[in-house]
């Protein structure tokens, strides 16, 4: 473990530092849960102490780190770090991190804190576990004007719907936890849908905008801005799903639980287009899959 | 993340007890058109496979007779029901289930494997192959039941915004809350109509060039594996030079950690690996807490300097030279360098010398030495520069020519010095380029090795010239990845190059008419989108926003 550690520390020490952050957000944030609920059960109004205070601050931190950890990659690779699995990660990290700060600066929701947490922490944990070995050079097809648009408003989009995602897995997994605020029946429950639909509104436009500039970058590279490809088919996939939450969305009896199923549904798409494609069995017709 | 629900909110959207009612219905009448449309079209492609319709005259006639019945019947069909044939195509409930229908298909298209030729797909599908293949799972991005998809789609879209358009026309709506719904959405019929006109119009192929050569023909790709057929570009390009562009060296220690165990090729199987670069001090913990430090790093001159790891060595003094060409010595002579092959192979049955890889294990030259202005060759020979691979006594090389003894090849090697310790204990070890060594005193299950990083090619540069008509239009155009040439309506890909072979460089020709059409329904989707689910919502009222995340539909009721 110390040797594993490190050595990820001569590799990037900002690695090794994010999911510490991460955890010690997750504890302010659970600290916080405990004192509201325990200041409301002795019949006071909830208050937390300013735990959540601290908890944000180190979002905050956390978002200054990974950049800090793109910035140095970027450096020491001489091109921008987007190639591998393990740069991706540390991006992925960076933009959902970013997003978050943002949903907490518009919505100050107390419930998104700590899963959101643990997701990043997720993401951070798996990062070291797929560091790379040495800097990679990036192939000829790489080297374009577009491929950092590409990339970053990619993962701005999978940031959001990540984020969506923590949202509606809430919403399924405590049907009754409005009863701690004292709020009205549904509310809290209903400002997590507002969430929640704004990050997928956000993450589609974003994935649309992907979409769109690979296929440009595509026709220039490849010569066709569409080749069936297995991981542009699952960003069709992708794509598709939030195209029929959208639709969903405005027919009756499709609205909370079942509307947080299809969230999940399509950030689990996301999630395949993403890590999965090496699973497929016409993996070795695509020239997007991680190594 | 602005503030605004979605405002696709449609005449059938509207949350009422009869509204609800009608969604089970609509969504299986989606399902039954999708099916209706498809099927038929996947039979006609299977007949048209067959020959049947084009090959013989009455097949071809009674197909048309089929088709006029068919049409006189659906358009008697749509005159009586054809408002509600709309109201069905435009409705939610449809654009859910064709949407649903194509996302299956497309996940389906890269579980099932693509474009195998077809005994190879027998091969490895078994019993289930002929069904796969009668539905054309083979090809299914081609196929045409999943065009009959993409048309419904197309059809859905149609039907949703002219009912939209005719409401603005009655005057129910206004243009402007309607603009980014109408963009959005005949945005992507744009697209595929122009994926269509590409699909119809376009041409792709390739066209394969050595240094020097010109053609004016490509070699046409037809949607099916084997049947390529050639066909004329309408102009001439020449290959005038294919140069490839590589990363300065770079070079890395590699610290393997082996299982033990072997794999079923016999080597043994990696547990993990680590990497060292040549900076100084550089070091990583490995096995029980021993460490491993780089030292020092010696790059040889050569390459330093002269950026190229060929070092002539004539008559005792050494000259770096690059492949490709020449060296003048004093006394009126010239050493041409010719060739160079990394791993050096003769091949017996073709007679000719081949690189068995890119890996430089048997660096060997080529060169020949002439008398400046004289043609002929005083001497002509492979050098080897590696440290294992002399040639036998007996090789014609170690002839009695005196040059034979004259000239000498070195390939340069860096090598890197490390220091691994555990403890008190402490050792150095030089590593040339290429070489390992086994870590057997500390630690067996441990190796280093010191090589070369991966494939460095940066760049693929084409040269090329346009002729039309007998006139250069376009004299010596730089060609390479991600920088097309376009001319006569084809756009020009650097695409292939042989490693073996550096005066060759494969072009990829494609003619896509249709690809400003989908770039228009591209930028009609974005802006519709970004109309449509955000500026709109800026102009609202904050007031508004809140009643409406109030008022969710089908949720329990909200407590007064």
């Amino acid at each position: 473990m110390t040797t594993t550690l490190h050595n990820l520390f001569a590799i990037s020490p900002f690695v090794v530092i994010l999911p510490f952050v991460y955890a010690a957000a997750i504890l302010f944030e659970l600290g916080s849960g405990v004192v509201r609920l325990v200041t409301w059960r002795r019949g006071g109004e909830p208050h937390d102490a300013r735990l959540s205070a601290v908890a944000n601050a180190l979002f905050w931190v956390a978002l200054i780190l990974s950049l800090a950890a793109i910035t140095e990659r970027y450096v020491e690779a001489g091109r921008p770090p987007f190639k591998t699995l393990f740069e991706s990660l540390i991006l992925f990290a960076a933009s959902t991190n970013l997003i978050y700060v943002i949903v907490s600066l518009r919505y100050r929701h107390p419930l998104l804190g700590a899963p959101a947490g643990l997701l990043l922490l997720g993401i951070c944990v798996h990062a070291a576990r797929k560091v790379d070995i040495e800097i990679v050079d990036l192939p000829a097809a790489l080297q374009s004007g577009w491929f950092v648009p590409h990339v970053v408003v990619y993962f701005l989009g999978y940031g959001a719907l990540a984020l969506a995602a923590v949202a509606a897995a809430l919403h399924l997994a405590f049907p009754r936890f409005e009863l701690w605020f004292r709020s009205r029946k549904g509310a809290v429950r209903r400002r997590l849908d507002h969430v929640m639909h704004q990050l997928n509104v956000f993450g589609f436009l974003m994935i649309t905008l992907g979409l769109f500039v690979g296929a440009w970058w595509a026709k220039e590279a490849w010569g066709d801005w569409w080749s069936w490809d297995p991981k542009e088919n699952w960003s069709l996939v992708t794509w598709l799903v939030y195209a029929i939450y959208l639709h969903l969305r405005l027919l009756s009896g499709w609205s909370g639980r079942r509307l947080a199923v299809v969230t999940l549904v399509g950030f689990a798409a996301v999630l395949f287009t993403y890590l999965g494609m090496h699973l497929l069995p016409t993996a070795d017709m695509s020239e997007h899959v991680y190594q | 993340m602005t503030s605004t629900s979605s405002e696709f909110s449609g005449p059938a959207t509207q949350p009422s007890p009869r509204a609800r009612s009608r969604s089970g219905p609509k969504f299986l009448a989606g399902l039954l058109l999708a099916s209706v449309a498809s099927m038929p079209a996947n039979t006609i492609q299977l007949l048209v496979e067959h020959h049947i319709i084009t090959g013989e005259g009455h097949w071809l006639a009674l197909a048309l007779l089929l088709a006029a019945v068919a049409g006189i019947i659906s358009v008697v069909l749509l005159v009586k029901l054809w408002s509600r044939a709309i109201g069905l195509l435009a409705s939610l409930e449809f654009a859910t289930v064709i949407l649903a229908l194509i996302m299956i298909a497309t996940a389906a298209g890269t579980l099932i494997r693509q474009q195998l030729p077809r005994d190879e797909f027998i091969e490895y599908y078994g019993s289930l192959a002929t069904t796969m293949l009668s539905l054309h799972l083979d090809d299914l991005f081609r196929s045409y039941w999943f065009a009959s998809l993409l048309g419904l789609l197309g059809a859905s879209l149609l039907a949703t915004a002219g009912l939209r358009i005719a409401d603005l026309r009655a005057g129910k709506r206004r243009l402007h809350k309607q603009a980014g719904f109408l963009l959005l959405h005949l945005g992507i019929v744009v697209a595929l109509l122009g994926g269509l006109v590409s699909r119809i119009g376009g041409d792709k192929g390739v066209t394969e060039l050595v240094e020097g050569m010109t053609a004016d023909r490509y070699l046409r790709r037809t949607t099916r594996p084997g049947g390529e057929m050639s066909a004329p570009l309408g102009f001439q390009v020449r290959l005038d030079e294919f140069n490839l562009e590589f990363y300065d060296p770079e070079y890395s220690t590699y610290l393997v950690r082996f299982t033990g165990r072997q794999n079923p090729l016999g080597h043994n199987e990696v547990e993990s690996i680590a990497a060292l670069t040549t900076d100084l001090g550089d070091r990583r913990l490995f096995g029980q807490r021993y460490e491993i430090e780089v030292v020092d790093f010696f790059l040889p001159p050569s390459i330093a300097q002269d950026s190229t790891p060929h070092v002539l060595i004539v008559d005792g003094h050494r000259i770096p030279v690059t492949p490709g060409s020449e060296v003048e010595l004093d006394d009126d002579l010239t050493i041409e360098v010719l060739r160079f092959l990394p791993h050096f192979q003769y091949d017996i049955q073709s007679q000719r010398a081949l690189s068995r890889s890119k890996r430089p294990d048997n660096p060997a030259l080529y060169v020949i030495v002439r008398r400046r202005g004289v043609g002929e060759a005083l001497y002509r020979s492979w050098l080897f520069g590696g440290r294992r691979h002399a040639l036998p006594e007996t090789h014609p090389a170690r002839s009695d020519n005196e040059w034979a003894g004259r000239l000498a090849y070195e390939y340069a090697r860096p090598s890197i010095t490390l220091e691994i310790r555990d403890g008190e204990y402490q050792e150095q070890i030089t590593l040339q380029m290429g070489e390992s060594r086994a870590l057997v005193d500390l630690d067996p299950s441990y190796a280093v090795s010191f090589n070369q990083k991966g494939d460095r090619i940066k760049q693929y540069h084409s040269t090329v010239t346009i002729i039309d008509e007998g006139r250069e239009v376009l004299s010596r155009a730089p060609l390479s990845v991600n920088h097309p040439i376009r001319y006569g309506g084809y756009h020009l890909y650097q695409s292939n190059y042989r490693w073996w072979d550096l005066s060759y460089s494969g072009l990829m020709v494609v003619r896509d008419p249709g690809l400003w059409i989908v770039y228009a329904g591209m930028a009609m989707m974005l802006a519709g989108l970004l109309e449509a689910l955000y500026l709109r919502g800026r102009r609202r009222k904050r007031g508004a926003l809140e009643a409406r995340t109030n008022e969710v539909p089908g949720e329990e009721t909200v407590a007064p």
